[in-house]
């Protein structure tokens, strides 16, 4: 009888060993994938890839910048593909690069300075002209 | 006697000078930063969005123009051996330095403006005013990029129109 409760309580014992090991794992597990994850969102974010990922939320395309995109399907030239060095080759080749320039050219002044100048960021208390008061809005009314 | 009072006043300015603030701002900008925190930081947000597209895009064509254009005309020019290969590869060099050059200015003044949207412009205004001074630093080198890449990309048309036009003769 007494041999039978032994048992019993060793059998317990292994259980339990069993379970605290399980919970090392789980919390190794959990500690692992946290480290992992720190490190890739600190390499994300240190080479700068968080700056050109516009699936960020407030980065977001607006619907129209969709739409724009949808109409420009058409099939990118590759010179490699279909270009040849001879004078009509070439011709199409400057007409094909011509048409990316515009594109480029679209964009009116990147990185300009004026969007963060202190008038737009209205840093800039508005001074009224002078002789403009409420008398003489009132006029103007 | 007077020369020694010039040098005093001199030195009393410089060592005056120093202390003050980078961007020394009028106490009417701080109060304006103070109590148009937040729109300021919104309109700071609008355009961090408005430049991470442009970069998206501009980015695209240029990397479309060096591996589409430049690249695979350039190998065929040298396979060719013709003339103007030299200046179309040296060309093509630059274009690929400026290219990861505009990447990395993007980089440094994005980091700049988020941290200057992070920033406290509420209870510290003027911290705040040099920290702008600094993004408008960073943003002016990222423009200075993108003017230098256009030039590459004129030149590179003029080196093709050159081949043309002895193509005519």
């Amino acid at each position: 009888m007494s041999e039978v409760n032994e048992k019993k309580k060793s059998g317990a014992k292994k259980t339990s060993r069993g379970g605290r090991n399980l919970i090392i794992l789980g919390v190794l597990s959990v500690v692992i994938a946290a480290m992992t994850t720190g490190v890739s969102l600190a390499i994300y974010h240190n080479s700068g890839d968080i700056y050109l990922d516009r699936s960020r939320p407030g980065f977001l395309p607006d619907e129209e910048e969709i739409e724009e995109d949808k109409t420009e399907d058409e099939e990118e030239y590759d010179f490699a593909k279909s270009g040849k060095t001879d004078l009509a080759g070439l011709k199409e080749y400057l007409e094909k690069l011509n048409a990316v320039v515009r594109a480029i050219d679209s964009y009116e002044k990147p990185f300009g300075a004026e969007v963060l100048s202190d008038e737009r960021l209205g840093i800039v208390e508005k001074v009224e002209p002078e002789g403009v008061n409420d008398e003489s809005l009132e006029k103007v009314e | 006697m007077k020369r020694k009072s010039l040098a005093f006043y001199f030195i009393t300015l410089t060592v005056f000078c120093q202390g003050l603030p980078v961007g020394a701002i009028s106490i009417e900008q701080e109060n304006a930063i103070v109590d148009h925190c937040e729109s300021i930081k919104d309109s700071l947000k609008t355009v961090q969005k408005n430049d991470s597209r442009t970069r998206v895009y501009l980015g695209g064509y240029y990397e479309m123009i060096l591996s589409k254009f430049i690249m695979p005309l350039n190998v065929k020019m040298v396979e060719s051996s013709s003339p103007s290969a030299a200046a179309l590869v040296e060309n093509q060099n630059n274009f690929a330095v400026t290219k990861t050059t505009f990447a990395n200015d993007f980089v440094s003044y994005q980091k700049e403006l988020e941290d200057l949207i992070a920033s406290n412009c509420k209870t510290e205004p003027v911290k705040f005013y040099d920290e702008l001074v600094a993004v408008r630093q960073k943003r002016k080198v990222v423009s200075n990029d993108v003017v230098k890449i256009r030039n590459l990309i004129n030149e590179h048309i003029k080196l093709v129109s050159g081949l043309i036009a002895e193509m005519q003769k």
